[in-house]
């Protein structure tokens, strides 16, 4: 499975939505439960799985779904 | 690098303190400018220099984060802007006019609160407009800075539509970084998520004023947040019809609001526009 599928399964699994609805240009506050501490969540479990270590310059630049893909894949 | 970066905001409001008087209000919005571009590390090219410096945006916001600046739209005609500049600028005067007329008679806290904060929303969300129809006719894309708060169900659903840019930038800048940094450091899950909530809303409240008004300002909605996250689901949840759970919500949301809002309505009176 490819990091786009990966995460984007995560936040389907994570937040009980559809995958459909997880795209590129969905934002955080588009999905219901998707707070600072989910998020963080989140991003724990993504650097336990793919073996990652989020900067938290990386936290600042990630405004939706598609810049937090493209942050791990220049991992 | 990673304790830099969750300290800066914290510095960019001492310098805003410290250069009130060279720049006045406008210090704020540009502190927090640089800090966006230091973030995405944006060339020091005369495009950044304009973004620092956009004077539109300058006095009274909305904060545009670095990540759009350089997003190109089709630009606004001279009429539209016109009419839409026209159109803000007298709703902000007669809601000031009104103001001053109306607000003599009031002496109760709670009532000569709601008409600043209505008088607040009107003329705070105006200038937000006027400054985006400026944009927009520069090419720039529109930022949200309010979207219907008067319709919030929660506190928490408050603060993501009142002032959205502010908001944004406590959200992006510095509530998530510094959950995760406090999650990593002290491995609990309940107190860096309460820690982070509470510094960001300390945050919110000295951004708008260095007093102990706003000192309590932010700590109250800090604390209900904290709360809405706890009890809110579980107490509105019990109302089973919909339409009577929103509308519920919705009085809840502006009675909270304005017991938060009355501890600094002597300051907001002094910065209402009254013709």
């Amino acid at each position: 499975m490819n990091i786009e599928n990966i995460v984007k399964t995560l936040i389907s699994d994570y937040f009980k939505v559809e995958i459909e609805k997880v795209m590129d240009v969905t934002t955080a506050s588009d999905i219901e439960g998707w707070d600072s501490l989910s998020h963080t969540e989140l991003l724990l479990e993504l650097e336990g799985k793919l073996d990652i270590s989020f900067e938290l310059s990386d936290l600042m630049e990630m405004d939706n779904v598609g810049s937090l893909i493209k942050i791990i894949e220049c991992k | 690098m990673q304790i830099t970066l969750i300290i800066i905001p914290y510095l960019l409001l001492a310098i805003n303190y410290l250069s009130l008087f060279l720049l006045g209000i406008a210090s704020i919005f540009l502190l927090m400018r640089i800090y966006s571009a230091y973030v995405y590390k944006a060339p020091l090219d005369f495009s950044t220099i304009l973004y620092v410096f956009y004077i539109p945006e300058l006095i009274t916001g909305p904060f545009r984060d670095y990540s759009s600046w350089n997003n190109k739209i089709e630009r606004a005609t001279l009429i539209a802007t016109s009419i839409k500049i026209l159109y803000a600028l007298i709703f902000i005067l007669l809601s000031g006019f009104i103001y001053s007329k109306v607000i003599p008679f009031y002496n109760n806290i709670l009532y000569v609160s709601l008409i600043t904060y209505l008088t607040l929303y009107i003329q705070f969300s105006f200038m937000s407009e006027l400054a985006n129809a400026i944009s927009l006719f520069l090419g720039k894309s529109y930022v949200v800075n309010f979207n219907k708060p008067l319709l919030a169900t929660s506190v928490n659903d408050f603060w993501t539509r009142w002032h959205v840019s502010l908001g944004m930038f406590s959200k992006k800048y510095i509530n998530q970084p510094l959950t995760f940094y406090l999650s990593k450091k002290i491995k609990s899950k309940v107190v860096p998520y309460m820690a982070s909530i509470l510094i960001t809303f300390l945050f919110i409240g000295l951004w708008h004023n260095l007093s102990p008004n706003y000192l309590l300002f932010g700590l109250y909605f800090g604390i209900v947040v904290l709360l809405e996250r706890q009890f809110y689901s579980k107490v509105f949840n019990k109302v089973s019809n919909y339409k009577l759970r929103q509308i519920s919500g919705i009085l809840y949301t502006q009675s909270v609001h304005l017991i938060g809002f009355s501890f600094v309505t002597e300051f907001v009176q002094k910065i209402i526009i009254q013709p």
